[in-house]
């Protein structure tokens, strides 16, 4: 926290952001709904940071690079007003996830496994022709069931492979939203042909790493 | 704009063990149990909620967790530090839209129903006494959420919303 408030070092808005998608997949193992927007806004709010940070620092030399470094100092003033106010939200989530009772094991492994029925289903979706929005689902559910995994202190390196893939393709997608979508990188950038290049790419790795791990993470 | 507000105190709670911080004292068994058939018959009344708002205080929690079946799907809950303190203009901020639900604690919840229904201030003295409300107990008040501005539309024992859920089964 002190790191990501200081704001030198992006690591820290970026291990924030983890620790919010961790304790949501801990949540999830216990089927538990409260707190649960509460860390869904907080990733909402330190996500455009943490996208900002990459492009950027991806970018140094760009012409647009100063449009970015504005949006992404706005939107670091509202992250970091969230988590200094006292009496905000942040500090009632924190002071909640303080006194929260841990989750009995049997539970959690029922949740566990409803987590993987969750990545099953979603997985389906990728036969075909699969949209940016099913891969998207795909990589949220891969990421609960891997954190949902490691809370019960199981390791999966299918888990991480295929997280991995799919997080790249993501970090592309947003990269291609928020420069070619919305015409901050103009016709002709180097930045934007090699981001459209990229997401074919990402997109058919990730769909291979699905083929070749999804049939295993998906069955119980 | 019109909110229908349910006011509800948590549910049973176990005592503070020594040195327990207060914070961290969980539902008992019974209680969790009882405000679940309470949570039946408010269902069985008709209530729905977009909004759910609770003191981060895990009794507050674990009894708006037993709120949950009565969201609506694009419902939302929020954990809010202005319910672990006495009412506060931030508070009312909160209370956004359509059906809420505040879970919290008295005596700052009966101060609260007695602000926004007569326009009472703790503060300001007098012999206004604040509405009481037990465990699991709900006030249902309606109107703009403001001081002086909303109805009180019922003062829900738990007992009663449990015999309410209990007669529909």
């Amino acid at each position: 926290m002190p790191v990501a408030l200081r704001g030198e070092d992006a690591e820290g808005v970026h291990q924030v952001r983890v620790c919010a998608g961790r304790l949501a997949a801990w949540l999830a193992l216990g089927r538990r709904r409260i707190l649960w927007d509460d860390l869904s806004w907080l990733r909402r709010i330190l996500g455009p940071v943490r996208d900002l940070d990459v492009l950027i620092s991806a970018h140094r030399s760009a012409p647009w690079l100063p449009a970015l470094e504005r949006e992404h100092r706005e939107r670091r003033r509202e992250l970091v007003a969230a988590l200094r106010d006292r009496g905000g939200r942040f500090a009632g989530l924190v002071a909640a996830l303080r006194v929260s009772r841990p989750i009995e094991a049997e539970r959690a492994r029922a949740g566990l496994e409803h987590l993987r029925r969750r990545l099953a289903r979603a997985g389906e979706e990728l036969e075909g022709d699969a949209d940016l929005e099913a891969l998207h689902r795909v990589r949220r559910r891969l990421r609960r069931l891997r954190y949902g995994s490691e809370w019960l202190g199981e390791r999966r390196g299918d888990l991480e492979e295929l997280q991995q893939a799919f997080g790249d393709l993501n970090d592309l997608a947003i990269a291609h939203r928020r420069l070619v979508a919305s015409g901050i990188a103009p016709e002709g950038d180097p930045a934007r042909a090699k981001i459209e290049s990229g997401l074919a790419e990402r997109r058919a790795a990730a769909l291979e790493a699905w083929s070749r791990l999804g049939a295993g993470v998906a069955r119980a | 704009m019109i909110v229908e507000l349910y006011v509800v105190r948590h549910a049973v709670a176990e005592p503070a063990g020594p040195g327990q911080d207060d914070a961290a004292r969980p539902l008992t068994a019974d209680g969790a149990r009882e405000f679940a058939r309470a949570v039946a018959g408010l269902a069985t009344l008709g209530v729905r909620l977009d909004l759910l708002l609770h003191s981060p205080a895990l009794r507050a929690v674990e009894t708006a967790e037993l709120l949950v079946p009565l969201l609506e799907r694009d419902g939302e809950t929020r954990v809010t530090p202005s319910l672990a303190r006495a009412p506060s203009p931030e508070l009312l901020l909160e209370i956004a839209r359509g059906r809420v639900a505040l879970v919290g604690h008295e005596p700052w919840l009966g101060e609260l129903a007695l602000s926004l229904c007569l326009g009472w201030d703790p503060a300001g003295g007098g012999d206004g006494r604040p509405i009481a409300l037990g465990k699991g107990s709900v006030a249902w008040l309606s109107g703009e959420p403001r001081a002086g501005a909303m109805s009180l539309r019922a003062l829900w024992p738990s007992r009663a919303l449990r015999a309410v859920g209990k007669r529909a089964r």
